[in-house]
Formats: C-alpha cells, sequence, structure tokens
C-alpha cells in the first residue's frame, strides 16, 4: 500500500475544479487544474525542478507548484531522492487575480514581499505575483466562498 | 449676507443650485455647505439645544460642534456646516415642535429648569414604578438629538481596504505637510490624511482627504473612514499633526446664536464670502483669534472692540432677544452688537496620540493638556505638541443664569458645582454623572473648561484631576464601514452541489455546509437498514502521519496501542488531553511500517492537526505530519447490499474473507485511486472511500447510480445512536474521560507513557463517579438532549442524545448516569417538559449487538 | 486586537493569523499527586508584565513557536522557534 490515492492525476477520469461553477462569468482566471501541489519536507536546494516554483514556509517545509499531471511523477522523484513529498494537489483551488487594489481589499498581506503564505479574507492562502497580476491558492472546500468574495471585490473595485 | 467675490473662496459662482429647507427652496454656488448656504441666506437659528431646546446658531463652523446639526435627506444628526450641498437635497430641522423659531419644547428652558438639574433622571421619575413607559416616552420626545426613520432604507456598499506606508501624516496644515514633504524628500513613501477638503500645497505628496484617522490601535493599526471605503493603515512611522482647537469662553449668555469661534469667522469670510454680522466685538487669547478682526473688517462688518484675554481677568456677560444675541457688556461697559468673536485659546488635539500611549499632562504655564512621553513609531508635530497654544482660565463665578460648559448636553456652571456638592469629586464620575464630554463634540469644546472648572472649585491643580480617557472614534462612523463586506468563509466539499441539486436540507456543522437529510431521515435511515445508503463524510480530518518515528508518536499521543497494528489494519482512535478528557476521536489506518492515515471528527480536525503538531514540537521525534483533509473526499456506503453494489465499479476483492471488518485496501473505483476502509460507524456492512477531492462528483454519481440511497447527518445520527456509538462533543464534553464514558478498552495503562495516562490513573484511583450509558424510553416520548436525569428528586445526570428508532420501534437514547446506576435495566427517571418519564439502563447496542450485520 | 506578531519564518503579521495556546508551563517529570498534575493542568502565573507563550502561525507556515509578550501592552519583544 502506498500513498497514490492522494493523486487526483492518476485517475483516469478528467479532475473536476472546485472553482468551476464559482468563478462563471467573471475577471478572475481558475487555475486549480493548472497546479497541482506537492507538500515536501526537508530542503529542496539540493533537488534543482524545472518548470516548478517554491513556496518555503519553514527551514523544513515547502509547497512547490507543479504542472497538475506531473505531480505524481515529481513526487516520485523527490521521494526517490529522500525528500518527502505527500501529493496534495486535491487539497488547493487557485485564481489568477489583476490589480493592486483587488488585493489590497482582500488582504493585508504587503504586496511587495511576495509570494508569501497569508491571512487572505479570513482564510490561509498562498499569494505570488506576476507583476500586476496575482495568483491565491487556497484549501478547495472554500472555493465557493472564495469565488463570491473576489467577485464581490472586483465589482467594489470597478 | 453674501459678498464680493473674493480671491481664494471655495464656491464657484458660475454653478447654482438649490436645495429645500423646511419646504422652502433655498439656493447655492457649488462648493457652498448647507449650513454656508443657509447663512448667506439669512437663517441664524440652527437648531434647538438637547436639553432646554434653547436657540442654538454656527459656533465652529468646521464640523465640531452640535449646533448646526439637522436631518438632510433623511439622515439625522447631519453637521451642514461642513456638508456639501446636493441638489434637491431635502433638509429639516431636528429635535423642534413647531418651527426652529417657534419650539413648543422651549418650555423645558423657561419652566423646566427647577425640575430638569444635572443627574435629574437619576432622583425623578423613579416612581411609580408602573409609570416608566410614560415617564420614558415623554423623556424620550422631549429631548434628543435627530431621529431614526425606522422605514427609511438606505443601501449602500462599503469596502476595506489594507494599506501599507512608510509614514503617515495625520493632519495636512502646515506642520503635517512640512513633515511629509521632508520624509518624501528622503525617500520614504508617505501618506497624508487630512479631515477637510485636500490641503493646498499637497502637491507631489499622496493625500487622502477628506478621510478622518479615527484612533490609533494595537500594532500602530489607523484606521481611516473616507467617504464608503475605510483604509487600514500600518505605518512605519505615524506623525500626528492634529492641531489645536479653538476653546469657547464660559461666561453668562455663552450659548446665544451669534457667539462664534474665530475658525467659523474665517470659514465664513474666506471660504464662503459671506459677511458674519453688521456689528462685532473680538474676544481672543492668542493672535490668530484677534486677527480675525482683519477678516471681518473686510467682510464690511463693523468692529466695535477687540480686547486680549491674556491681558488680565475681564468681566463678561452676553445678552440677547429670542435667543439671539444683541449686546456684550465687557467689564461694565456694553456694546450693542449681533455677533461676537470669542475664543478662550487653544487646546492640543492630543486624542490620537493618548491612543496611542502618551502621557496627558497640565501645562500650567499654558493652561492646556499637553502630550509627552510619546511611544516609539509616533511623532508629534505642530501646535498639537503644545507649541503655540494656551487658553485662559475660566472666569470667576459671576452670577448669571445658564453660563454654558457643555453646549451639547446643555450642562452650566452651575450643574457641575451641583455635581461636585454631590459628591462626584473625580473627573471619569463627574463626566458620567453630568454627561459633560459625552455629546457630539465628544469633549473637543468642553473638556478643558470642565477639568479647569473642576480644578477651581475643588482647588485641585489640574494635572490632579487628569483628563477622561481618549477614546476612538475620533469622528462618529457609519457602522457600514467597520461592518465590510458581509462574507462568512464557509466550508464546502467537492460533492457540495450534487446534495443541493438532491434537495437536501443544508445545515451548519461548525464551518462546513453539510445535508441534515434529503427530505425524510427516516426513510434514508431504513434504506441503510435495508439495502444500502450513501454519505458524504468528506469533512473528516484526516492526517497522513509518517517516518521512522510516526509508530511512536502515534503510542505517546493516544491512550491507545499502535505500534501493533498492522499494515492494511485499522483501529478506532480516541485522543485525550493531558487531563485525561477526551478530545476526539476517528480511525488510525496503517499503510506500511511508517505511514498512518488518520480520521479526526469534521469539526475537531484543526485541533487535532495543531495539537500533533505541538506536541512534536516538542518531541521532535522523525516523522512528518501532513494534512489532506481537503485533498481527500470520502464517501461511506452502508447497507446489507454495499458489498454487491460496490464489486462492480472496483478491482479490489470485496469478499468477506479476502476484505475483513477493520481491513484497509487500495485500488480504484469508478477509474479513481481510493484507499477503502471497512469500519462501521453507522452499524451495517460498510465501506468508507477515500479518494482526491477533484473526483468527489464522479465516484459519488458512479455510487448513486447503483441504487444506494443518499443519506444526511440526521438518519446517521439514528444509525449510530442504535449502535450505541459515542459522539464526540455531542455525548462527552470537556470534562469527560474514556474510562467514565465506557470506553475502557481504549485506555492501555501497560503503556509507559502516553499524554493523559496520569490523570487516568487518577480516574482509576478515585473510582468512576458517573457513566454514559444507553437507555431506553418506558414509553415512546422522547426526551430533549440535555435534559435532566433525575433521581431521588434530585438532578444526577443528563441526556446528551435521543432518538426515536424505527426499525426498533422504541425510543433510545444515550445519557450520564451516577456510575452505581450503571448496570443493565437499572431504572432511570428523565425530566419531559414538566414531569418525569421512566426509562431503563442499557449497556450494549441497541441493534445488532453482537455486531453481525457489521462484520458480515 | 490587531498587534503584530513577527513569525520567525514568515515575518511580522497581524496577530489573527495565528493562535495563542498561552503561558509556557513547565510539565511535571514523573507521575505528579494530583494537586500537582492539577497546578500544572490548571494553574498560570498569569503575569501582568512579560509572559513566554507558545504561538501557532494557524494561516501561514502552520508552525509553532515561543514569544515573549508584555500582556499590558500587548507590545511582542522576541519571537524563537523552540529548540
Amino acid at each position: 500500500m502506498n500513498l497514490d490515492f492522494l493523486s487526483p492525476a492518476l485517475a483516469e477520469p478528467a479532475p473536476r475544479s472546485p472553482l468551476g461553477r464559482a468563478l462563471e462569468g467573471f475577471g478572475a482566471r481558475d487555475l486549480s487544474l493548472v497546479h497541482g501541489v506537492l507538500d515536501a519536507r526537508g530542503d529542496l536546494a539540493g533537488h534543482p525542478m524545472e518548470g516548478v516554483e517554491i513556496v518555503k514556509l519553514s527551514p523544513d517545509r515547502s509547497l512547490v507548484l507543479v504542472p497538475y499531471a506531473d505531480a505524481p511523477s515529481l513526487r516520485s522523484w523527490l521521494e526517490a531522492r529522500g525528500v518527502s513529498a505527500v501529493d496534495v494537489s486535491g487539497g488547493y483551488a487557485g485564481l489568477e487575480v489583476g490589480g493592486e487594489t483587488v488585493l489590497r481589499r482582500l488582504t493585508e498581506l504587503p504586496l511587495d514581499r511576495l509570494p508569501a503564505v497569508g491571512m487572505v479574507g479570513h482564510i490561509s492562502c498562498v499569494v505570488l505575483r506576476d507583476g500586476e497580476r496575482f495568483r491565491l491558492f487556497f484549501r478547495q472546500e472554500y472555493a465557493d466562498y472564495m469565488g463570491e468574495l473576489v467577485r464581490d471585490t472586483l465589482e467594489g473595485v470597478a | 449676507m453674501r459678498i464680493e467675490p473674493r480671491p481664494g473662496e471655495r464656491i464657484d459662482r458660475s454653478q447654482t443650485l438649490s436645495f429645500e429647507f423646511e419646504g422652502k427652496n433655498v439656493d447655492a454656488f457649488a462648493g457652498d455647505t448647507i449650513g454656508s448656504a443657509l447663512y448667506a441666506g439669512g437663517r441664524r437659528v440652527f437648531s434647538r439645544s438637547f436639553k432646554y431646546h434653547r436657540p442654538r446658531g454656527l459656533l465652529c463652523c468646521s464640523g465640531a460642534c452640535p449646533n448646526c446639526m439637522m436631518e438632510v435627506d433623511g439622515v439625522p444628526n447631519v453637521r451642514v456646516c461642513v456638508e456639501p450641498v446636493r441638489e434637491g437635497a431635502v433638509v429639516k430641522a431636528q429635535n423642534v415642535v413647531g418651527s426652529l423659531e417657534r419650539d413648543l419644547m422651549a418650555a423645558t428652558d423657561k419652566f423646566g429648569g427647577p425640575f430638569t438639574p444635572v443627574g435629574f433622571y437619576y432622583r425623578t421619575m423613579i416612581r411609580p414604578r408602573a409609570a416608566w413607559p410614560l415617564f420614558e416616552k415623554f423623556l424620550r420626545n422631549a429631548a434628543g438629538l435627530g431621529r431614526i426613520d425606522k422605514h427609511a432604507r438606505r443601501e449602500g456598499r462599503y469596502d476595506v481596504e489594507h494599506r501599507h506606508a512608510d509614514v503617515l501624516v495625520i493632519g495636512g496644515g502646515r506642520a503635517g505637510l512640512d513633515a511629509a514633504r521632508a520624509a518624501a524628500a528622503a525617500g520614504e513613501h508617505v501618506v497624508v490624511v487630512d479631515e477637510n477638503a485636500p490641503p493646498e500645497g499637497a502637491d507631489g505628496l499622496e493625500a487622502l482627504a477628506p478621510a478622518t484617522a479615527l484612533g490609533i490601535y494595537e500594532g500602530g493599526l489607523v484606521p481611516v473612514s473616507a467617504g464608503r471605503v475605510l483604509y487600514r493603515f500600518r505605518a512605519r512611522r505615524i506623525v500626528i499633526a492634529t492641531g489645536a482647537l479653538e476653546q469657547p469662553v464660559v461666561f453668562p449668555g455663552n450659548d446665544l446664536v451669534g457667539i462664534v469661534l474665530p475658525q467659523a469667522v474665517r470659514r465664513l469670510v474666506d471660504d464662503f464670502s459671506i459677511r458674519p454680522g453688521e456689528q462685532a466685538v473680538v474676544l481672543a487669547a492668542d493672535d490668530d483669534g484677534l486677527a480675525v478682526a482683519d477678516d471681518l473688517r473686510a467682510a464690511g462688518t463693523k468692529v466695535l472692540e477687540v480686547v486680549d484675554l491674556r491681558d488680565g481677568p475681564h468681566r463678561i456677560s452676553a445678552s440677547g432677544s429670542a435667543g439671539k444675541l444683541n449686546g456684550v457688556g465687557i467689564d461694565g461697559v456694553r456694546f450693542n452688537c449681533d455677533l461676537l468673536v470669542a475664543s478662550g485659546g487653544r487646546q492640543p488635539a492630543y486624542s490620537l496620540l493618548a491612543q496611542a500611549g502618551a502621557r496627558i499632562e497640565y501645562d500650567e504655564g499654558r493652561g492646556v493638556f499637553v502630550p509627552r512621553d510619546i511611544p516609539a513609531g509616533v511623532e508629534a508635530v505642530g501646535s498639537v505638541t503644545g507649541e503655540g497654544t494656551g487658553a485662559i482660565p475660566p472666569a470667576k463665578p459671576l452670577l448669571g443664569d445658564k453660563t454654558f460648559v457643555c453646549l451639547c448636553e446643555d450642562v452650566t456652571e452651575k450643574d457641575v458645582k451641583r455635581a461636585i456638592a454631590e459628591g462626584f469629586d473625580s473627573i471619569e464620575l463627574a463626566k458620567r454623572y453630568t454627561t459633560v464630554t459625552m455629546g457630539p463634540c465628544q469633549g473637543r469644546l468642553c473638556h478643558l473648561n470642565s477639568v479647569r472648572l473642576y480644578a477651581r472649585e475643588t482647588k485641585q491643580g489640574e494635572d490632579a484631576i487628569g483628563t477622561t480617557t481618549a477614546r476612538p472614534p475620533w469622528s462618529p462612523v457609519e457602522l457600514g464601514l467597520l461592518a465590510g463586506r458581509p462574507h462568512e468563509p464557509a466550508k464546502r466539499t467537492s460533492i457540495h452541489h450534487r446534495h443541493k441539486e438532491l434537495g437536501a436540507k443544508m445545515m451548519w456543522t461548525g464551518a462546513w455546509r453539510r445535508p441534515h437529510s434529503y427530505g425524510d431521515p427516516e426513510a434514508e435511515a431504513g434504506a441503510v437498514h435495508e439495502s444500502a445508503g450513501l454519505i458524504d463524510v468528506s469533512t473528516l480530518g484526516k492526517l497522513v502521519v509518517r517516518g521512522p518515528e510516526a509508530a511512536a508518536f502515534l503510542e505517546r499521543i493516544y491512550p491507545n496501542r499502535f505500534a501493533d497494528l498492522k499494515p492494511g489494519r485499522i483501529r478506532y482512535a480516541v485522543l485525550g488531553t493531558d487531563g485525561g478528557r477526551i478530545m476526539d476521536d476517528g480511525t488510525v489506518a496503517r499503510i506500511d511500517d511508517e505511514t498512518f492515515y488518520v480520521t479526526t471528527t469534521s469539526t475537531g480536525a484543526e485541533g487535532v492537526i495543531e495539537w500533533f503538531e505541538w506536541w512534536n514540537a516538542i518531541w521532535k521525534l522523525d516523522l512528518e505530519i501532513v494534512d489532506v483533509t481537503g485533498a481527500l473526499a470520502a464517501v461511506n456506503l452502508a447497507g446489507p447490499q454495499a458489498r454487491d453494489l460496490l464489486a462492480p465499479l472496483t478491482e479490489i476483492d470485496l469478499a468477506p474473507d479476502a476484505f475483513k471488518y477493520l481491513d484497509a485496501k487500495q485500488g480504484r473505483v469508478a477509474g479513481v485511486p481510493a484507499l477503502l476502509l471497512r469500519i462501521g460507524f453507522v452499524g451495517e456492512l460498510g465501506y468508507e472511500l477515500h479518494f482526491p477531492s477533484p473526483h468527489g462528483e464522479t465516484v459519488w454519481d458512479a455510487i448513486a447510480a447503483t441504487g444506494a440511497v443518499p443519506f444526511g447527518l440526521e438518519p446517521q445520527r439514528i444509525l449510530r445512536l442504535e449502535k450505541m456509538h459515542v459522539l464526540i462533543g455531542q455525548d462527552t464534553d470537556s470534562e469527560s474521560n474514556a474510562l467514565e464514558a465506557s470506553m475502557p478498552w481504549i485506555v492501555k495503562f501497560e503503556k509507559d507513557e502516553f499524554v493523559g495516562k496520569w490523570a487516568l490513573e487518577h480516574v482509576q484511583e478515585r473510582g468512576m463517579r458517573d457513566r454514559l450509558v444507553g437507555f431506553e424510553m418506558a414509553n415512546g416520548v422522547v426526551p430533549p438532549e440535555g435534559g435532566a436525569v433525575v433521581v431521588d428528586g434530585r438532578l444526577a445526570g443528563r441526556v446528551t442524545s435521543a432518538r426515536h428508532s424505527r426499525v426498533l420501534g422504541r425510543t433510545i437514547g444515550l445519557a450520564w448516569v451516577p456510575e452505581t446506576l450503571a448496570v443493565e435495566d437499572a431504572e432511570i427517571s428523565l425530566r419531559v417538559n414538566a414531569g418525569l418519564e421512566r426509562a431503563n439502563v442499557r449497556l450494549r447496542p441497541f441493534f445488532d449487538p453482537d455486531g453481525e450485520r457489521l462484520r458480515s | 486586537m490587531s498587534f503584530l506578531l513577527a513569525c520567525p519564518n514568515c515575518g511580522p503579521r497581524d496577530v489573527n493569523e495565528f493562535h495563542c495556546q498561552g503561558e509556557v508551563t513547565i510539565r511535571p517529570k514523573q507521575s505528579p499527586s494530583r494537586r500537582e498534575l492539577s497546578e500544572y493542568l490548571y494553574f498560570r502565573r498569569n503575569v501582568a508584565g512579560v509572559q513566554r507563550e507558545w504561538w501557532y502561525h494557524r494561516l501561514g507556515c502552520e508552525s509553532w513557536f515561543l514569544a515573549e509578550r508584555d500582556t499590558r501592552t500587548n507590545e511582542v519583544l522576541k519571537t524563537e522557534l523552540p529548540e
């Protein structure tokens, strides 16, 4: 027995995004099925990976954003090199939205010190910045809530 | 009256507007305030005072006093002296019966005096008690400010925005702007905030105006209200440049219409090009105050006399007719005038500094309170520090009625003296008794005078008396701004929308939305007994605990034994606190030597993760704890047909001897990788499937298509109760331990140590006092959960769960009873409504007590 | 409550990102008497001054750390990861 039962990318049917309904018809892009997430324990310095983004939470824990379908294989690769990694892709929803003002209405996190993990709209969120666009990753059980919150905030800024 | 255009006036005469006041049309220019337009049109009486209904006119003309408050478009208590005109606005006077000119309630002023001294409501209108509703109605109508229209409907959108800055400057006057420019020149990110219109000379700086800094909170948080947005500022440095407030002079007749502060003259003349009066006298205690004589002359007002109040005490009294000033006496000489500019000096506006932690001290030389010992991260510049300020002491008492100390609450000098005589001798007590500083001005115009009056009357120094506590908000703030946007962080499973589509009645469990049932809880429970039911249990907490010392960790943290759990097997687990109390429960499945899969209750998940992490922060064992609660969805398929319905969907061998009760197996269900746990919370043959959340609907649909009946939390409660399965938090509370909750097999005292062992050893030693047992009602009545267990007429325990079970045809439940009654068939009495009902204790599960169906 | 704490991993954050477990206590070394156990479980020093406490960064890095906070002013003087 192993932890393969955690990986959504190992299923035959297509995965469904937790934000599938919540983002219908407004200005935020659904990233839930674009990025997979690995919860990695240990120092990743000696294990370079391409096409991934590492968000370091503490000296021995990082979240690794990977292409969705590659999560299982990247996980195995890390485990083989002695780095514990659990595929938590199924646990996250992600969206991309634009504008500093929108973010300032969602979070107190300083937007010049990203990526960071902190409180966005009362919940924990991984926030990354690409110029004027921001990517938010959060627990998928909050997908409807965050969809509603982001939609409403966009309306207020408009 | 409006005078010729002046350079720097804030009105635009090319744009005219009009609004309605008391049914009559009023003309205005763009840039006018409602107050300036009314004043320009000749209005002098703007309101009636709070208690005595005395006529009041513009005093400060800058939003600090209560005198110009009116109702605008249904909104009460609007300070019209700073409210910009709006085309078509409907403006009304408030707190009058009749009109501003003839307010019938002014009878209170003429006759009510003897009946309404300070604190009168603590002594009168108390008996007869039954008459209070009448007294209250009378009082509420007799005094007050604006009226709230209960039927008014107003909509508004309020937003909250977080802001960071290197330097936040509060106050855009001279000193504030100097400080802002210096910081900007040094490369810092500066934001300037000012209560009034954008400050001149702020080019190149980011200015938020009009915007009010409401207070300074812990961590240097400064909320700034700007219309419909609340900005929460965090700045490395906060510069307070809030200036100083002009103080009224205390003398007989000092509340007459026509008595103004110097800033009112500056506003009326310079901003709105209005001649404030025909004949004026100017009394001031600082050079800026005296200088308004020039503004008056420039506006065409005849200035009869200018007195510098610093040159010695003067005897002043004002007189009027119908509430309007017609003359002032200074040291025996009378001047006929319709305008009296009277300022006793300027008091630093230290409130924000006090909130930040500065000490407020009385400066003897200046006669005002100044801030000292300003904490790190905060600075004060300009007149708020005390520089350039000062105020004259209140004049010796003069015989004369109606010498007002507090205009907002109609508190006179006589009232303050009476309060002192009655024993309210500390400033905090006196404030609450007299209500001085508790009105709309919040002390801006009365705090200093009242403290100095106190000092004089009690023959103490002002420093000994001190100031009352400064609290936010600095200005009134709409509740909508504080509320922000109304979003509730609800948690939903990835199968949530299927439940909605099926018409489930949703309920809250903690922050989760879960189906209570799909319409018929008893039928759903019946389906589980007869065929098969399907329930979404994705809300369960789920942890992967793995590493060389994972087993050792679980041994130490649980009362159970786990080191000997074989891979592919599951055990029920109860988590205890260091005090031996039950904290949570769930299951532990062993994946391999170093890997365990732990489940927790839905609402306990976050607490358990924190608990595990905390203990390992102390023990530092070699393992990792990974939270996969949201990563996996979970469903439970239970009932005699469960095996047959599931088999076609999976390659896993479900035969009874291949997949035994409490086995864990891995494979695919409907093409989705899954972990299957054969456990039985609901007491029938069942499989709990754990698989990745993004496939929630796929797996649910596949199983539902086989004919399994969806069931919700309510049928689940009935089913688990039939098996006498304990629900942590429902049947147990923060005092319950595993021994008294009738789960002694959980506690493995042979282990060297585990969290809670000491406390449980003490429980063993002292013996059990109460026990959690099952019970059956003699008749079908369902007792209330939480209801009393009564023994010999005394409270002896409580019912924790109770339901009618259709399959058993009886009403069953769980209750805490004294240890002596924890005997099969013992009789207990339960309080139901006002009476007692009989029940019998049961110690074995009500349904399928030997678990044959469960293990089939 | 709006003070800031400097999480040793993440830097200064609003207090509402965290959960406070309370005073650091000394756990008995071996089987305590009922009195010793009760004191450990329920008695606290509750100083009006600098207190050493456990904090969990629940909405951030999800790590436990120690802080020294002045209970009179909520000024957090020091934070550090547990040894």
